[in-house]
């Protein structure tokens, strides 16, 4: 290898999506309200408040490592999950059951929520 | 107890009474299975809907079947034909080749080319090692020895790449130079690298030679105790006119090859001219050896020709134009297009059985989620019997064909808004991933997947599947709330298969006076395009049941018609994009992409093509003033009121998931009328980005009016006629409140009008009210 030879570096792309983030993450701190939670719980789609839909939008785009998924249980329960990486098995999130699947939806939009929070 | 499961496929997906169809079943933790012949009816288990409906069946194939372990070999190899072992090379010898590897820092062996014995350590092989260095090395049954360049390859740029060893010294000197040109490779020569190494070591001993070794390009021969023999080492990337010479050549010699020059005649033992064999129509799984012993090769499971050499000069952007610089043959480790499963039963169809969607129903243990096993298949009439006609869309299932959006596509949720519904079927194949991916996913390398077959399980083309991303059932468990639809109305009705109309055309739709689409026949060939607009010219009548249809330009493969080819390209709603020159099908020698680039929008055959697509929601349509003209004023016979379709199982309507509109411009029929249309949908629903020229704030659905789904009916000359619904959900609308609903109602009137021979309703106003309104 040269003097000048590139050397593999981390994409610095991340840098860059950080900074986006913390941007995104304070605006939607400061609209977080029990009503925007409780207007999620009501479980009503499509057409939804500009901070709901800010905040869900920043939720479905989170990295895959942060995202949760609803997994149907044997005994029609619902649990949460989270996705591993390529190839690789789910790990249950808590041990949560739900029994419907708007609960189990609305369970995942607390757990993002709690991540914008303490985060 | 190892855990219970069951998958299987059939060899063929369409059979007619009197045909064989075989079975091929992969079981663990059972040695026996129950087998049961099944019509399928239903496969929605939506509360909205009747649930899972399925008729059985008094079969010779029902019964305790005998199931056993199988093994499935993934990733894309060549197999070098040599019964005579010119390649059990006993002297010195050079290999060479022309390298664009895509994962060459992958942490294993991969196998450029080589006569190698990975269990045994016999033989030769030129490659990359686990620290993505190419190495040579060489075995004698007891140790290996080995030559490597001084750095890492990088991914995605051209190489050629060498050994020379000498025999007699024990001599061998590792060549590598980039090759790299201002398109050829992902990184321009702005970069301060040094690609060549050129390294010499004398080896300890000689290489021995196994007989039965095969010679292979991108793997190499190994075995496992229960499986036998397997191929290993798999290599990840392009490979351009491989070669073997039996002398050790010199470094002004392989200066020469390196610049595109043959070796030597004389030294030449096999020489892959990759370029070979393309014509106007595509090009085979042959590779051909011009050298003295034509020892061709033979791709298995579809290496991806058609690819781009390492001496494309950025200008010629089809194989058509120059085959020389499209040499480049493209390898993936997990690309699996036929599981060679060994048969476990085979079925003859008896004469009597009713065209319709059958399956084995197999089950195992508990007998449900992966301890059951639907393989489906179509059965058509012995002779055309019925009216009316359903064309199953099995392209557009192995497009789909176990694809794992939810687990691998950072898009999915933004797209669906809402986290995926995964069960314990998704987590099972997507962690063993052996039964291959969808053309909606992408390789381990991260190239997008171009080819789809059924000779492997299917595990979304069963009843009872919902598409985990969306929580709806899609394609064909979607399509079954049709079926339903036609049994419940009692209409005659066989069933045929994109196959079969790809190689039979229009002559297979002219018996009938009305053809049904599946609720998304997004993937069609040219012949299945003709075929259909020759039937609508011809006088045929024409339901297009769905939304994104008649979009990519697709091509089964002549010599494995199981296996179909997309490339997905330029614009259109795609899970990837084809690099540049790789725009063109292997299997045809035609463009892909959207047959709307192509100058064949889909509203030129059904009056309405994609404009949007959304998830969570779906809405109801509006009747639009052409519903209620003298014309066609009897489609809506029966429906009080504006509104259509207003319950469903996919989201609770019947307007949504992908819909497609009516647009002039794009070539719908200038006479069509617009029955209804939808509008008013979420933001979820996004404008297609065939549409964008430049992108602006707020193309969603409570922004833009062009996103709606647009019935609409149009007629065709000699009696024909088109009527689209404009979504994919109005499938699913149909069995909605035990199949009473406007939308069914609405279905109803179409079909029954259809399947009138003669003069269609409305037909006798003047021609100027018809054309012209
Ligand atoms: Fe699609």
């Amino acid at each position: 290898m040269t003097e000048t030879d590139i050397a593999p570096e981390a994409n610095q792309d991340v840098h860059v999506r950080d900074l986006f983030d913390r941007m995104t993450r304070s605006y939607l701190r400061s609209v977080l309200s029990d009503e925007l939670i409780a207007e999620h719980a009501r479980g009503d789609l499509g057409h939804v408040s500009e901070p709901l839909a800010r905040l869900l939008a920043w939720c479905e785009r989170r990295p895959p490592h942060q995202q949760y998924a609803v997994k149907v249980e044997a005994d029609g329960s619902f649990r949460l999950i989270r996705f591993a990486g390529r190839g690789q098995k789910p790990a249950y999130v808590g041990d949560q059951r739900f029994a419907t699947l708007q609960e189990a939806r609305h369970g995942a939009f607390l757990r993002h929520v709690k991540d914008l929070v303490e985060t | 107890m190892a855990q219970q499961k069951i998958f299987g496929y059939a060899n063929r997906i369409s059979v007619r009474p009197g045909e064989d169809i075989t079975f091929h079943v992969n079981c663990d933790g059972a040695t026996e299975a129950d087998a049961q012949l099944v019509r399928l009816i239903h496969g929605d288990s939506s509360p909205a809907g009747p649930g899972h409906v399925e008729v059985e069946l008094d079969s010779a194939v029902n019964g305790r079947w005998a199931v056993k372990k199988q093994f499935t070999q993934l990733g894309s190899y060549l197999k070098v034909d040599d019964p005579a072992r010119k390649l059990e090379v006993p002297g010195s010898l050079t290999l060479m080749a022309f390298i664009w590897p895509t994962m060459p820092c992958h942490g294993d062996r991969q196998t450029i080319l080589g006569r190698w014995d990975a269990l045994r350590n016999v033989g030769y092989a030129l490659g990359i090692n686990p620290a993505g260095h190419l190495e040579f090395w060489v075995g004698n049954g007891k140790e290996v020895d080995y030559v490597c360049a001084e750095l890492p390859l990088l991914a995605k740029m051209w190489y050629f790449v060498a050994v020379s060893y000498d025999r007699a010294t024990g001599r061998a000197e590792i060549y590598q130079e980039g090759v790299g040109n201002r398109y050829n490779s992902l990184l321009s020569k702005v970069v301060p690298h040094d690609y060549a190494s050129h390294v010499v070591q004398h080896f300890r001993f000689a290489p021995e030679n196994r007989g039965d070794v095969p010679f292979m390009i991108a793997g190499a021969h190994d075995e496992h105790k229960l499986r036998g023999a397997f191929v290993n080492d798999l290599y990840a990337g392009k490979i351009d006119r491989p070669a073997i010479c039996s002398r050790a050549l010199s470094r002004t010699e392989l200066d020469h090859c390196c610049k595109g020059g043959l070796p030597p005649a004389s030294d030449i033992l096999a020489y892959w001219d990759t370029s070979k064999g393309y014509s106007a129509h595509g090009v085979g799984h042959t590779v051909t050896d011009v050298g003295p012993h034509g020892l061709h090769a033979k791709g298995f499971n579809h290496p991806v020709r058609g690819m781009t050499g390492w001496n494309w000069n950025g200008k010629d952007d089809c194989y058509r134009l120059d085959p020389s610089q499209y040499g480049g043959i493209e390898f993936h480790r997990d690309s699996v297009t036929d599981c060679r499963w060994e048969p476990t039963k085979t079925f003859t169809v008896p004469a009597d059985l009713k065209s319709g969607i059958y399956a084995v129903r197999l089950r195992i243990g508990p007998g449900t989620g992966i301890a059951e096993e639907y393989i489906v298949f179509v059965v058509r009439a012995a002779k055309p019997g019925g009216k009316l006609c359903f064309l199953v869309p099995t392209a557009s299932y192995l497009a789909y064909g176990n694809e794992a959006l939810s687990f691998d596509a950072h898009i999915i949720q933004p797209m669906t808004g809402q986290p995926p519904v995964v069960t314990d079927l998704d987590v099972e194949t997507y962690e063993h991933r052996e039964y291959g991916l969808s053309t909606y996913d992408h390789y381990e390398d991260d190239a997008g997947v171009c080819f789809s077959s059924y000779l492997r399980p299917i595990v979304n083309m069963r009843p009872k599947y919902r598409m985990s991303s969306m929580n709806i059932t899609w394609q064909f468990p979607a399509d079954l709330s049709v079926v339903a639809w036609i049994d419940h109305m009692g209409y005659d009705c066989d069933f045929i298969t994109d196959e079969d109309l790809d190689r039979e055309g229009v002559e297979l739709l002219k018996p009938y006076l009305c053809v049904m689409s599946g609720t998304h026949p997004e993937y069609v060939s040219e012949k299945m395009l003709d075929a259909q607009e020759d039937y609508v010219a011809g006088g045929g009548r024409l339901i297009y049941m769905g939304g994104n249809g008649y979009y990519w330009v697709v091509g089964f493969d002549p010599e494995v018609p199981a296996c179909m080819e997309v490339r997905k390209l330029d614009s259109g709603m795609r899970a990837w994009a084809a690099r540049p020159g790789e725009h063109y099908l292997q299997t045809t020698g035609e463009k892909s992409g959207l047959w709307r680039n192509r100058g064949r929008a889909p509203q030129k055959l059904t009056g309405v093509g994609f404009i949007a697509e959304g998830f969570e929601t779906a809405t109801p349509y509006r009747k639009m003033p052409d519903a209620w003209h003298r014309t066609v004023s009897w489609i809506t016979d029966g429906v009080e009121g504006e509104i259509i379709g207003d319950c469903g199982l996919a989201y609770g309507g019947a307007a949504g998931v992908e819909l497609d509109r009516y647009d002039l411009s794009l070539g719908t029929p200038p006479h069509t009328k617009i029955i209804a249309s939808s509008g008013g949908h979420s933001d979820n629903y996004v404008l297609v980005t065939e549409e964008l020229l430049y992108a602006y704030a707020g193309l969603t659905g409570s922004l833009d009016y062009r996103i709606r789904g647009d019935i609409t009916y149009f007629t065709a000359p000699n009696d024909g006629a088109v009527f689209s619904t404009g979504s994919i959900g109005f499938g699913q609308a149909l069995p909605a409140n035990g199949f009473d609903n406007s939308a069914a109602r609405v279905l109803a009137n179409v079909v029954d009008a259809f399947l009138k021979p003669g003069r269609l309703p409305g037909d006798q106003w003047t021609v100027e009210e018809k054309q012209w309104r």
